[in-house]
């Protein structure tokens, strides 16, 4: 039992990255319907950016934290208003290709800049050592529960904004239907910028979370995670936002309790454990659990 | 502005046009090994195969507009199983090809059946997981596969000797019989693609892709065509990762990763998507690029090189240098059909595509 508990509160742990990467991803596949291949390198660079101003810089972390999501959704904008928008009429592939240029361009910039050895992280987050309460045996690290804490103020505000604000609406209008938008006077464009904006900054929260749990920080951070994330978008359901967080949690627990359990998939193979779930969701529910019915069987 | 020499399709100035091509085509093959140091030659010898690899990637994106993120796994696949069968097992190099075509198109109808039946980006996001996967299963099954070492092709069985009757000394100029071998093979399975897509299921393939309804109507069994292209898009990555081991002497998992899928289809997009001579270019590409942008940073540049150059094709000449290469030609020499009704459709949507340029 205590061993079942500890997955379970390890699953909430992984969870809680793959669930804000896929809320990033979702944010942008909500509003344009494409998948960012790059989200996660966006991530690793705003994790980045975060370790230079409090670990070399020396600023206070929570600051740190602050400017390096704000600069990562001032470089979402930038990349829908500068790459995006004006390719995605040309053709339906260069959104994807553009995506994954940049993947390609962030990885290898960032390993350029920051080769050598993993650099440690400086978090906002409390350690592993700073211990969590205990339960039956097992721990749920007070970590743990600041990540989830800072995914739900993420969400409340974006649901907060989504439900209130006029951009909220115009954002829920643009996803809903461009073209309609579009005649009633929303401003697309404007309204995907900041789609791409928000993602970006969830993104970058997704990034220092990652970082804060490895302790460490490389290049290398969310490539083994962009596959989960993707996982969790799928079961989610590609546009429902609760559902990416809901999916990233679900992934997290078939992936923890599957590579506990058969201890034929452990470590290694756990990330088969993601494309099976991505397989089996566009067998049997292509909606995933949330989606709306957007897609299309022709 | 017309161009200077109009030829029509058939004609005999056509033709000799055509055969001149050819012939250039060949003598530039064959000019290789004796212009070329061995380290050189070595190089289009893998250049060739990673044209078949991108050729493949090419059925699947250019041919039938959707994102493959798995041909690096099946190439790996296909490395793999040439390099355990000729180093444990004592088979000949060329007997592992069928099997690895075989293998990789059994897997990608596997992953094509789910994520082909639905529009949009599942194939993206299924075979992103096949990449991701394909080096860690490697390593988790060591016994096999070597692990994270690699496998090794014994010293004896590395290369392919040249047969006596080529005139070539059978050890010392293998490389020359490795690029010839890999370069025919190559040439078989362009032309293969070629018919292929010349044929009905090709013309059905296009016409799913640029508007999948209409093609439906029509009578298109979407499924079917997308999930066998896909397939054999494996196949054709899969041979190339043979072809590829070929040409050198040890396989690992990190060699097959993401990243060798996505300068794949960079030499898609540079090459020109749906273009054979495209993929040629392209597998030229993958494989020289590298070569030159090995002085930038330490080669950890490579990559942002590579993203660079795809978005730079992708926003400034979607149709990437093939479509270049056809527009030059079209300003000196213009080939038009000889009546809409004899050509095919691939050549009355070329010339359309040449008159609108103007």
């Amino acid at each position: 039992m205590a061993l079942f508990l500890q997955r379970l509160f390890d699953a909430f742990e992984n969870g809680a990255i793959y669930a804000s990467m896929a809320l990033a991803l979702a944010i942008i596949y909500k509003s344009t319907g494409h998948l960012n291949f790059a989200q996660g390198e966006m991530a690793m660079f705003a994790a980045f950016i975060c370790y230079v101003l409090a670990g070399e810089q020396g600023w206070p972390v929570w600051f740190a934290v602050i400017v390096a999501v704000m600069l990562a959704a001032l470089f979402g904008a930038t990349i829908e208003r500068t790459l995006v928008r004006p390719l995605e009429k040309k053709n339906p592939l260069s959104v994807v290709i553009i995506t994954l240029g940049l993947f390609l361009i962030l990885n290898s910039v960032a390993r350029d800049i920051w080769f050598g050895e993993p650099r440690r992280f400086v978090s906002p987050y409390p350690a592993k050592a700073d211990g969590g309460i205990h339960i039956g045996g097992a721990t749920l690290y007070w970590a743990t529960v600041s990540y989830w804490a800072t995914i739900a103020t993420a969400f409340a505000l974006l649901m907060l904004m989504m439900r209130k604000t006029m951009i909220g609406l115009a954002f829920r209008s643009v996803s809903s239907n461009r073209e309609s938008a579009q005649f009633v006077g929303i401003s697309v464009g404007r309204t995907l910028m900041v789609g791409w904006a928000l993602a970006a900054a969830v993104g970058a929260l997704a990034g220092i979370i990652a970082a804060s749990r490895q302790g460490t920080i490389d290049a290398n951070l969310m490539l083994p995670l962009l596959i989960y994330a993707f996982a969790a978008v799928t079961l989610g359901g590609f546009d429902s936002l609760g559902g990416a967080i809901i999916g990233g949690f679900i992934v997290a627990l078939v992936e923890t309790m599957a590579g506990g359990y058969i201890s034929r998939i452990g470590g290694a193979l756990a990330q088969s454990t993601a494309l099976a779930l991505i397989l089996l969701v566009l067998l049997f529910r292509p909606n995933g659990l949330y989606g709306s019915r957007k897609v299309e069987r022709v | 502005m017309a161009a200077p020499i109009c030829l029509r399709t058939g004609s005999h100035a056509h033709r000799a046009y055509q055969v001149i091509g050819w012939l250039l085509l060949l003598a530039a093959i064959a000019a290789v090994p004796m212009a070329f140091s061995q380290s050189k030659v070595v190089l289009f010898s893998q250049a060739a195969a990673f044209a078949v690899a991108v050729l493949g990637l090419n059925i699947v994106t250019g041919y039938s507009g959707q994102v493959s993120l798995g041909h690096s796994a099946f190439m790996g696949v296909g490395a793999y199983t040439t390099a355990i069968l000729v180093a444990d097992h004592d088979w000949s190099y060329f007997t592992t090809i069928p099997l690895a075509a075989a293998i990789c198109f059994a897997v990608g109808i596997l992953v094509g059946i789910p994520a082909l039946r639905l529009k949009g980006l599942y194939l993206a996001l299924a075979t992103l997981g096949l990449a991701v996967i394909f080096p860690n299963l490697v390593n988790k099954l060591d016994s096999i596969t070597g692990g994270s070492n690699g496998k090794n092709i014994p010293v004896r069985r590395i290369r392919l000797n040249a047969p006596s009757w080529t005139g070539l000394k059978a050890r010392e100029d293998g490389y020359i019989w490795v690029y010839m071998v890999v370069v025919a093979f190559a040439a078989v399975l362009f032309l293969l693609a070629r018919n292929m897509i010349q044929s009905r299921s090709g013309r059905a393939l296009l016409a799913l892709r640029d508007n999948a309804i209409g093609a439906e109507v029509s009578g298109v069994d979407l499924a079917r065509h997308k999930v066998l292209a896909f397939g054999i898009s494996a196949a054709y990555a899969g041979i190339a990762g043979s072809l590829y081991m070929f040409t050198i002497t040890n396989a690992t998992g990190t060699a097959y990763s993401l990243n060798r899928s996505v300068e794949l289809l960079t030499g898609v997009v540079i090459g020109g998507l749906a273009s054979l001579p495209g993929s040629l270019l392209g597998g030229l590409l993958v494989i020289f690029l590298p070569d030159w942008a090995k002085n930038w940073g330490d080669g950890t540049l490579a990559g942002a090189v590579y993203g660079l150059v795809l978005i730079a094709i992708i926003a400034l000449y979607p149709s990437g240098v093939a479509g270049l290469l056809r527009r030059m030609r079209s300003l000196i020499v213009e080939i038009a059909p000889k009546s809409q009704r004899e050509a095919s459709s691939e050549s009355v949507r070329e010339t359309v595509e040449e008159r609108s340029d103007r």
